[in-house]
């Protein structure tokens, strides 16, 4: 064996164990319909956060955390695929909540119009308020005084939530005056702030 | 009844965002698939490359000297000014040096010798799929940043729209149909959710970045981008344009070599090669870290100017640094790769049973969109089949660039129209199955009898086995369907 394989090798199955035993405890809470099952939950939890300080150590700080959550990723993947290869004893589950069944019939668009309306304000109309609201972030950044760097790379993440939130809204509101004027009011405030706001001030 | 300590959602608001889930996804899903696909084949797009030209040669290292010769070599052959010159080192991952400038691209030696033109054009093809849906440009470009955030917006409104969602992440309902395909698509999103959420917001941030910095540039710095990205990349110095020598690459290199430095080099970069303001950057990469590595910058002289800080400059240099190894997963050799590969064809399970759900609720309200249907099984059995039309016209015609990508979405849109003339999906889905699994097998074997000289290359080896697996797989899978089975389970309870 390697030198320094062994230390790897008890990192790797220590972050491991951690991470099952975590998902082996949120799977035994959820699973559960009555009692107490804080302890459960926040324990899982706990494990899985922990889990990340041996892979940390393996990995490196920011590599090793991405690994970590692959692993869970991988482990949590590979229960679901053991609970249908071996399903469980029959029991008593509860029937799906309306929540969880599509319902094409919920759909609003009716007509090409409103589809073609409602596919330009989820794209490019949602899109041009988020990226006036992100250069309205960018100037309050800037003004507050943090790094260009940091104002740069937290611009673009930004952008890229603030474009899906207001699609998702876009997406879900059922009133088209309604989700019109919020990409609206977005896109207005951000191009006022923008106008009032000097370049590099506050 | 268990206590929660979340708000409980309104249920007229959770039907909301099923109905926001759903919109996006009926409307996008095809893409999406199209990308997730494309992606995944991607994570090894290295691998690839290696694999379409299993004869090229591979090297474990290369010297300065050698470095330094095939950077001249290649100016002398091509005989044309190029704005950057880059030397490709070779790695344990790509052991191959190749030479490239803005007229093409070539392999070189470990003497430093230029040996045979680097030619990949299917995965070219795969990678302008994925980068570009083969729209040219920002344009397209941009449109993949577009669905990378409808792909995060897919899973804002999923999230929303299933309050149980983490509570019932370890059910499993079997043999029920629609509930069973509803689980698999919960189950899968929920325990991938790291994974999808990340891959799709780094491609959103590259796809967008073009953009976004030009609204920023043009609200605050008169339209220069440059003034975006310079903090977060560094900046060149002024040009210079009267003719000069090419920098000296081999002391630059030489002096990255005697520093004893953990990092690995990757790539030499030639700033205006041949002009007296040409500089040298050399890319290292950082063990245990994800970020693509660090500048090291040197000027004309090979002399050491200070690096960039992606490594240990600001937060935000490091966050970009990390955008593209986070999306591609090329920060922990195959192991993660493979892990990636996995994860993707998870997204990918997500978003066809997500289509299937629609089906099926549709067919249950008796509304049954069976031509619909159809079309969508073909788009997602019928891609493979796709990608290896194009391989097997590369092979057979020598086609390539604009003639792969015809191929490709003429022979999808074939499938599609005689899917929905076909109208019904069970035989639709076995057929491209079928198809698919043929083709991918046809174009491995043709791939082996075409390189039969070098078959014994790992690269060629390995992937030649894993596309014969890939497609015996989806042949198997059309004789005796996977649903069915899944169906015929017992109930989970």
């Amino acid at each position: 064996m390697l030198p320094g394989a062994l230390p790897s090798l008890g990192l790797a199955l220590a972050g491991t164990a951690m991470i099952a035993a975590g998902l082996y405890l949120l799977r035994r809470a959820w699973r559960r319909r009555a009692g107490n099952r804080g302890p459960s939950i926040l324990g899982g939890w706990a494990l899985l956060a922990g889990a990340m300080v041996p892979w940390s150590a393996l990995g490196g700080p920011d590599r090793g955390i991405i690994l970590g959550i692959l692993a869970a990723c991988i482990i949590a993947l590979a229960a679901v695929t053991v609970s249908i290869v071996m399903p469980a004893k029959r029991r008593k589950t509860r029937e799906p909540s309306a929540a969880e069944e599509i319902s094409p019939g919920r759909m609003s668009w009716h007509t090409p119009l409103r589809i073609t309306y409602v596919t330009l304000l989820t794209g490019p109309l949602a899109g041009a308020a988020a990226i006036l609201l992100t250069i309205s972030f960018y100037r309050f950044l800037t003004g507050a005084g943090v790094g260009a760097a940091d104002t740069g790379a937290a611009a673009f993440i930004f952008a890229v939530t603030a474009w899906a939130a207001l699609a998702s809204w876009v997406a879900m509101d059922n009133s088209l005056v309604r989700k019109s004027a919020v990409v609206a009011a977005f896109a207005a405030i951000s191009a006022a702030h923008i106008f009032l706001l000097p370049v590099g001030g506050a | 009844m268990a206590k929660t300590i979340w708000p409980k959602m309104a249920p007229g608001f959770v039907a909301k965002a099923l109905s926001g889930h759903m919109a996006i996804g009926v409307a996008l899903s095809a893409l999406l698939y199209i990308l997730t696909i494309s992606g995944t084949l991607l994570v090894f797009h290295q691998e690839l490359e290696r694999w379409e030209q299993p004869g090229a040669p591979e090297i474990a290292s290369l010297s300065p000297d050698a470095a330094e010769r095939a950077a001249q070599a290649i100016i002398d052959r091509q005989g044309q000014s190029t704005t950057h010159l880059y030397v490709g080192l070779p790695t344990a991952e790509f052991p191959r040096s190749v030479i490239t400038t803005d007229h093409g691209a070539a392999f070189a030696n470990s003497d430093g010798l230029l040996a045979g033109r680097e030619h990949f054009p299917w995965t070219q093809f795969v990678l302008d799929m994925h980068y570009y849906l083969h729209i040219p440009g920002v344009l397209g470009l941009t449109i993949v940043g577009i669905l990378g955030v409808m792909m995060v917006a897919m899973a804002m409104t999923g999230f929303l729209a299933h309050p149980r969602i983490l509570k019932d992440a370890f059910s499993m309902r079997l043999g029920r149909g629609r509930l069973t395909q509803a689980d698999l698509h919960n189950r899968l999103s929920v325990w991938t959710a790291p994974f999808h959420i990340a891959v799709s917001a780094t491609g959103a941030i590259l796809g967008l970045a073009s953009i976004v910095a030009f609204g920023i540039a043009l609200a605050n710095f008169n339209g220069d981008t440059g003034k975006v990205f310079e903090p977060v990349f560094g900046s060149e110095p002024p040009p210079d344009e009267n003719p000069a020598q090419l920098a000296d690459v081999s002391a630059a290199l030489g002096h990255f070599n005697a520093q004893g430095h953990n990092a690995i080099p990757t790539y030499v970069i030639v700033h205006d090669p041949q002009t007296a303001g040409q500089h040298i950057q050399i890319i290292a990469e950082h063990p245990d870290r994800v970020i693509f590595g660090e500048y090291y910058n040197y000027n004309a002289a090979g002399e050491f100017q200070g690096t960039t800080g992606m490594s240990d400059g600001a937060i935000g240099q490091q966050v970009s640094a990390s955008l593209y190894q986070l999306h591609f997963g090329s920060f922990g050799g195959i192991p993660v790769k493979a892990i990636y590969v996995l994860l993707g064809l998870a997204l990918a399970v997500i978003i066809a049973s997500g289509m299937r759900i629609y089906f099926l609720k549709r067919a249950e309200k008796g509304r049954p969109a069976v031509r619909l249907d159809c079309a969508w099984t073909a788009i997602v059995w019928g891609m493979p089949a796709a990608l290896a039309f194009a391989y097997l016209g590369n092979a057979a015609a020598g086609l390539e660039g604009g003639a792969l990508t015809a191929i490709f979405w003429l022979s999808l849109m074939v499938f599609i129209i005689a899917a929905m003339v076909a109208a019904r999906p069970d035989a639709v889905s076995r057929i491209a199955r079928a198809g698919s699994g043929g083709l991918v097998i046809l174009a491995a074997l043709v791939h082996a009898v075409r390189h039969g000289g070098s078959f014994e290359a790992p690269a060629a080896f390995w992937v030649t086995a894993i596309f014969l697996l890939t497609g015996l797989a989806l042949a198997v899978s059309a004789s005796g369907s996977l649903r069915s089975r899944l169906a015929a389970l017992p109930p989970a309870g």
